[in-house]
Order: structure tokens, then C-alpha cells, then sequence
């Protein structure tokens, strides 16, 4: 290759669209580079807080102006609408882990600069994986996500329960990353592509079994990030080990990103697996609400929860698969369902990172008896938060499931959405149970009151409990934005 | 000649493989590793990828080899009556051993049959290799630095990251002293139920000091 | 060297059942980590495999060679030292809590 060809390669790529395309990743590594920095001097210590607001606020903006450009870097990396509204709903749920993060931590503080490094670092990874047009870009950004959390799950080193759960995420993390790298490898032999238009396109040749075998590992690490039915039970260890912001956003966050890109790779598989995508839906609803019906601890009856509620977004997934013609619409019912969930869950687990810093035993469903007339804003809100899980109208959680349910049900699926439904009127049971212990059950005697102010932690769950009313109330207010 | 030692180092890695698996000692299955390893790059080298070869050879022998065989060292791991007491077995007990040996075999089988089934519709068979291999280095990096550059930048942040995280990780406290809060100890009192039966509780009664091991 | 793909493909998929059969069957977290390396490894050979296929029909094309699976073998390298890294350094952080590296210390169920 010559000098010259070199040249002209590099001016073809990097064209002023590439880089708008770029911007918002950019900013954030870039936020990323200037807190280490502020990492060296202890005097520029007070400045890490509005740096990390500044990345956020930054790459929400460069989100905004930047806009989609569509198709950049040769197609590896694709921004369109849907890239640049995961980005953001990314963005919202760093925020709200940052925010309970604050004063959460009583070991290891001597890290908290580090903490808030690595949680930069995973919206990161989570935009790169929702706008990746090929396995390569996909792969390094999971990859991306990935690594800071487990780091981050073990951030309470001094826990036997937070390094369990670091080193047991890591443990099935690798092993799904290694299904989905052999899975990559056997697509490729199948088809000669890495590229998801590619991989389309030669799924028709001589190479189909393999590539049949490669996309369905692929899947399947998808799923277990996604905690889908057989892979969902690192879920509940893994969620009650990890300091509970970090937890806000692997229920969160997590779960978008691999959903970002499932939307996408859904174009990919073949419309005969849908039925078998919306059975795996029903079950991972059945095994989620089921579990969570039999939990007395309120962190683990929300990761229970929090499977039930990925395997109704499948719902819309297997709906595109069987459907190809209603992907716009399944696209809009799950950045909904997404949205109104980030607020939701990060509020519902917002509190109990609030609850937890006056000890763990206050996550107890026992412990929250009595708690409206101890706290009643904070029982108000929680409440407001279990109502939207359970999909009571009003709220955005309610919203969310009616469109995933209209997609499914469009996309012909009618026997598997009834039984989504009526499963999701199972999960409204347990979610009353813990309102009626705040509301209705005498105060235990010997409990001591949680007492502690935290001011970002009040702002974050304030912030959720209005994005969820406003979500329920003016739906086309949100998806106006979006589209 | 080349087809001969192929077939060598299939077998050399195959069992290099098997060694890892049911080695006894730790250092054992490094070593075990690192000639699986080796085996793989000569394989790559056969092939026609002549870079990769050598970032194998780099990258697993030199840094990643080097990675594992320090922790076991450090742990002082090397001799398995450490772990785990002469009489504690090596695998799971049974059951969960027999189900993952069915998985691995299923696995493996369920790749062979479909890759003969490949096979049987005319896979192009490979020809002579062009001169400089089949990754030639400026046309890899022009790759890596157009097409895949969002991926090499990614993995480059991600290096950072581990950086941090390793350290937050394995890193002793910094400062000792300011790590503890004062009310780390205090235990909340239960309504309804004796402390043992919660596991945090346990977990929190346990949170000694770190320092002692390793130091 | 004019091993057929499919033989390379195999020799792959036994690694990568090997890579497994250590994963779910051994108790020491070291060598369970190690098997997942196993697993990357046998990844990378079916990349170079269908690469080194693909390419033999891009080259009687008069096109350069197939790039896509070196690209994605050489970042599988570079993330698998990642991997190493954090997983030992967790499982040193297990062993200054615990002082074991037992699979079974972390696996055990709370409920």
C-alpha cells in the first residue's frame, strides 16, 4: 500500500460525519481521561463530582446535536435514531447509579474516584454495543460494559458477598463471551461475514447449518446478559452481592444495551425462531414472577422481577423476528418499555440503596412494615415504583407492556401474549403484598428508624418518580422525542 | 511435510488440552496451557497467519502465561494439598461432573456434525498461499485503523478500564485508616427473625481487616 | 499446508468441548479460568479456519485476502489478556477474604 492510498483511505473515513457520528463517544472518553487526570492531584479531588455531571450532561448533548448520521466507519458502527435514544436512556441510568452511589459506600472509599471511573466506562461500552453494525464492534463493546462491572460488583472488597458476586458475574460473563466469540467464529465460516448485512446476506449460501449453530451461541450470550429463562440464575446472587447502585445499573443499563442490540440482530435470524423466542419469553416470565413470589427479601424479589420484565420485552423481539414489517414499531414499544423500566427499577432499587445504608436487614420485606408512617414520601414513592413494575395505568410501566403486547399480538403470537399477560397479573401480587406491608402491617417495635438524609440520593428518586408519571401520563411526550 | 505437522500439533494440542482439564497442580495446567497455546500458533503459522502467530506467541505465552503463573506463585497454589487437602477431589462430586462432561460431548458433537454437514456441500478447498501470508500487516492496519478503528479505540478505553479496575481489585488500601466508618460493625437490629438465618449478616460480621494476608 | 478447513473446524470444536468439559467440571477457579481460555483459543482457530477459507476464494478472484477474521482473532487476544487480568485479580481478592480459590466457595446458593 502507498503513502498516497493510505492517505485517501483515511481522508474517505474520517469525514466530518463520521465524526458527529463519534462525538458523543468521544466526549465521554474523554470525561473518562480527565478524571483520571483529576485522580493524580488530591487538591483537584472536589472537581471529580462536576466533571462526572459534565461528561454525562455532554455526551447527552452531543447525543442531541449530533443526531443520526446513519452508517459510519465502513457500516461497523450505525447511528441511527434508535443508537442515539439507547444512548441516552444509557446516559439516564449511569446518572441514577452515580446519583444513590453517593455517600453509599462506608469500605473502600479510598477508591471512590476509581468507582467513578469504571462507571463512566460502561455507558461507553453500552452505546458502542447499541449502534455496532458488525460482531467485531459488538464484541469490544460488550466487552467494555462488561469488565468495569465485574469490578465494580466486587467494589465492596472487604464483603465476602460483593466479591461472590463480582467473581461469579465474571465467571459466567467469560463463559457467555467465549459462546458468543466461538458462535462469531462459526457465523463467519457459515457465511464469510462479521458484518450484520453481510451475515443476512449469506445466510442463503452453502454455509447455512453453521451459521445457524454460530447465531444461535450468539443468541444465547445475548440471553444471558438479557437474563433469559435457562440463563437466569446467576441473576439473584449476583444482584444482592453488588453494592446496590452498581446493581441499578446492571438491571438497567445491562439489559438495554443487550436488548439495543438484539433489536438489531434480530434482523438476522430467521422468522421460524420467533415461536421458539416467545416461548422462551413466557418461561422467563413464568420463572421470574414465580421466584419472586416466594422472596422475602426486597433486592432479590426485584431481580426476580427484573427477569419476568426481560422476558415481556422479548415478547416484542419475537415479534419482530416473526414480523420483519413491524420493526419500527417493536423498535418504539421496547426504547419505551426500556425507558419506563431505567426510571422504575432504578427508582425502586434507588431506595433500597437508600434503605441499606442503615443497615442490610432494612431490605427485608418484614423491616418495610410500617414504613408510610415512618417515612411516608419514601413509601409513596416505592409504592408508585412496585405499581409501575406491575403495569398499573398511569404509569410508564403500564404503557410499556401494553405496546410490547400490541406488537406480539400483531405478530400473530396471540397464545404466548395471553400468557404474558395473565402471568403479569400473577406478578401484581407480589408486588401489593410489599405495599400492603408499608401501608397496613403494624411497625415492628425493636426496628430503629432509618433516619439518614442523602440529598443526591432524594434528587435521583424524585427524578425517576416523576419521569415515570410523566411517562404514563404523556407517553407521546417521550416518543415525540425519540422518533 | 507442512500436512504432517499439522497433524503433529493437533494431537500436541489436543492433548496439551486434555492435560489443562485433568491436571492435578495448578502449574501443571499453565504449562499444559502454554503448549496448547504454542501447538495453536504453530497451526496459525501454517495457515498463513504469520501476525497472529506471533501476537499468540507475544500476548498468550509471554504476557497472559506469565499472568497466571505469577498468581498461583503469589497464592502459593503450586502445591494442590494447599487448596484443597489430599483428599478433596479434583472435579465437582458426580453428578454435576457427569453433566458437564454430557454438555462438553454434546457440544462437540453437535459442532463436528454440523461442520461435516458443511463439509459435504463443496467447501472451497485452500490453494497455494500467496507470498507474505494471508494477513499482510499494512493491509490489516489499514483495516484496523478505518474500518475497525471505533473497535481498536474501544479496546484501547477497555485497557484503561481493566487498569483501574485491577487495581481497585487487587490493590492493598491506600489508606488504611481512613477506610473504616465508625458504625461498619453495628449490627441492625431484626424484627422477625435471629440474625444467622439473613446471609448479609454474615457476611457483614465477617468483614475483618485485609490486611495480615498477603502482605 | 493443504489440511481441508473442515479438519481445523474439528480440531476447534474438540478444544472448545474440551474448554468446556474444564469449565463445568473443575472446582479451582485458576483452571477454570483457564479453560475459558481454552474456549477463546479454539474461537480464534475456527476464525483462522473460515478466514483462511474465505480468502482462497476472495484470492482466485484476484481479490487481497479476507481480513474480517484476523481482525476479530487478534481483539479476542487482546480482550482474553483482559479477561486474565480481572478474573485473577478477583480470584485474589476471594483469596484474601476466604483463602480458598474453590468454585464452590463462590457457587453456593443463598436461598
Amino acid at each position: 500500500m502507498t503513502t498516497q492510498e493510505i492517505a485517501g483511505l483515511i481522508d474517505q473515513t474520517y469525514s466530518p460525519q463520521t465524526w458527529a457520528g463519534l462525538a458523543p463517544l468521544l466526549t465521554l472518553a474523554g470525561g473518562i481521561l480527565l478524571l483520571l487526570f483529576v485522580e493524580l492531584f488530591e487538591r483537584l479531588h472536589p472537581l471529580r463530582a462536576p466533571l462526572f455531571l459534565a461528561s454525562l450532561i455532554g455526551t447527552f448533548l452531543a447525543h442531541k446535536y449530533a443526531g443520526a448520521v446513519g452508517p459510519i466507519l465502513g457500516g461497523s458502527y450505525i447511528v441511527d435514531g434508535a443508537t442515539v435514544a439507547w444512548g441516552q436512556l444509557f446516559l439516564a441510568s449511569t446518572m441514577l447509579a452515580w446519583f444513590f452511589a453517593r455517600q453509599y459506600y462506608r469500605t473502600s472509599l479510598a477508591f471512590l474516584g476509581e468507582h467513578d471511573i469504571l462507571l463512566l466506562t460502561a455507558p461507553l461500552g453500552m452505546t458502542v454495543m447499541a449502534g455496532a453494525g458488525d460482531l467485531v464492534t459488538f464484541f469490544v463493546g460488550l466487552e467494555l460494559l462488561s469488565i468495569p462491572l465485574y469490578c465494580l460488583a466486587a467494589f465492596r472488597r472487604r464483603r465476602n458477598d460483593s466479591v461472590e458476586a463480582g467473581l461469579k458475574y465474571f465467571i459466567l460473563g467469560a463463559f457467555g463471551v467465549a459462546l458468543l466469540l466461538y458462535g462469531a467464529a462459526l457465523t463467519y465460516v457459515g457465511t464469510g461475514h462479521l458484518d450484520l448485512a453481510g451475515i443476512a446476506a449469506g445466510l442463503e449460501g452453502p454455509g447455512r447449518p453453521l451459521a445457524f449453530a454460530g447465531l444461535a451461541l450468539i443468541a444465547g450470550s445475548l440471553f444471558f446478559k438479557l437474563s433469559i429463562f435457562p440463563f437466569h440464575l446467576w441473576v439473584p446472587d449476583v444482584y444482592q452481592g453488588s453494592p446496590t447502585p452498581i446493581t441499578v445499573l446492571m438491571a438497567t443499563g445491562t439489559k438495554a444495551a443487550a436488548l439495543a442490540f438484539l433489536m438489531r440482530f434480530a434482523a438476522v435470524l430467521p422468522g421460524s425462531s420467533a415461536n421458539l423466542i416467545a416461548l422462551l419469553a413466557v418461561l422467563t416470565m413464568a420463572a421470574g414472577n414465580l421466584g419472586a413470589l416466594v422472596q422475602k427479601d426486597l433486592k432479590r424479589m426485584l431481580a426476580y422481577s427484573g427477569i419476568a420484565h426481560a422476558g415481556t420485552v422479548l415478547l416484542a423481539v419475537a415479534g419482530t423476528v416473526a414480523a420483519p414489517a413491524l420493526a419500527g414499531d417493536a423498535i418504539q414499544a421496547v426504547l419505551f418499555y426500556m425507558a419506563a423500566y431505567i426510571f422504575t427499577a432504578g427508582g425502586a432499587f434507588g431506595i433500597l440503596a437508600w434503605l441499606e445504608a442503615d443497615g442490610d436487614l432494612f431490605t427485608r420485606i418484614d423491616s418495610l412494615r410500617g414504613l408510610a408512617r415512618r417515612r411516608p414520601w419514601l413509601a409513596a414513592t416505592l409504592s408508585l415504583f412496585l405499581l409501575s413494575l406491575g403495569g398499573i395505568p398511569a404509569t410508564g410501566g403500564f404503557l410499556g407492556k401494553w405496546l410490547v403486547f400490541s406488537v406480539s399480538t400483531r405478530a400473530d403470537l396471540i397464545t404466548m401474549t395471553i400468557l404474558g399477560v395473565l402471568l403479569s397479573v400473577v406478578a401484581l401480587g407480589y408486588y401489593l403484598r410489599v405495599i400492603v406491608a408499608m401501608y397496613m402491617e403494624p411497625e415492628p417495635a425493636e426496628l430503629a428508624p432509618p433516619m439518614t438524609e442523602r440529598a443526591w440520593a432524594t434528587f435521583g428518586t424524585s427524578l425517576c418518580a416523576w419521569m415515570v408519571l410523566i411517562l404514563g401520563v404523556l407517553p407521546g411526550w417521550f416518543l415525540g422525542r425519540v422518533f | 511435510m507442512a500436512n504432517l505437522l499439522f497433524y503433529l500439533m493437533a494431537t500436541l494440542a489436543t492433548v496439551c488440552a486434555i492435560g489443562v482439564v485433568v491436571a492435578r497442580s495448578p502449574v501443571v495446567s499453565v504449562v499444559s496451557l502454554l503448549g496448547s497455546f504454542a501447538s495453536l500458533a504453530i497451526i496459525y503459522l501454517l495457515a498463513g497467519y504469520q501476525f497472529l502467530a506471533a501476537v499468540q506467541i507475544l500476548v498468550y505465552g509471554g504476557a497472559v502465561m506469565v499472568l497466571f503463573l505469577f498468581t498461583i506463585m503469589l497464592l502459593n497454589l503450586g502445591d494442590p494439598a494447599v487448596i484443597h487437602g489430599e483428599s478433596e477431589p479434583l472435579f465437582h462430586h458426580s453428578r454435576r461432573t457427569l453433566l458437564g462432561l454430557g454438555v462438553a460431548a454434546a457440544v462437540g458433537a453437535a459442532g463436528l456434525i454440523a461442520i461435516l454437514r458443511v463439509a459435504w456441500s463443496a467447501m472451497p478447498q485452500p490453494a497455494e498461499l500467496p507470498e507474505g501470508g494471508l494477513d499482510p500487516l499494512d493491509q490489516l492496519a489499514a483495516s484496523m485503523f478505518t474500518h475497525y478503528s471505533l473497535a481498536f479505540e474501544a479496546a484501547s478505553v477497555l485497557l484503561l478500564a481493566t487498569a483501574v479496575g485491577v487495581l481497585v481489585l487487587a490493590k492493598r488500601n491506600r489508606r488504611p485508616t481512613a477506610e473504616v466508618f465508625p458504625r461498619e460493625s453495628q449490627q441492625p437490629a431484626t424484627p422477625s427473625s435471629p440474625p444467622t438465618s439473613t446471609p448479609s449478616a454474615g457476611a457483614q460480621g465477617q468483614e475483618v481487616a485485609e490486611e495480615g494476608v498477603l502482605s | 499446508m493443504s489440511v481441508p478447513t473442515e479438519y481445523l473446524l474439528g480440531l476447534a470444536a474438540i478444544l472448545f468441548g474440551i474448554g468446556i468439559a474444564g469449565f463445568l467440571t473443575r472446582r479451582n477457579l485458576i483452571v477454570v479460568l483457564m479453560s475459558i481460555e481454552l474456549m477463546l483459543n479454539a474461537a480464534n482457530l475456527s476464525l483462522v479456519a473460515g478466514a483462511r477459507m474465505h480468502s482462497t476464494q476472495r484470492l482466485l478472484d484476484g481479490a487481497g485476502p479476507d481480513l474480517q477474521g484476523p481482525v476479530l482473532a487478534i481483539f479476542v487476544i487482546a480482550v482474553a489478556a483482559v479477561e486474565a487480568a480481572v478474573g485473577l485479580a478477583l480470584i485474589i481478592a476471594l483469596y484474601r477474604r476466604k483463602q480458598t480459590v474453590s468454585l464452590e466457595s463462590v457457587s453456593e446458593l443463598r436461598d
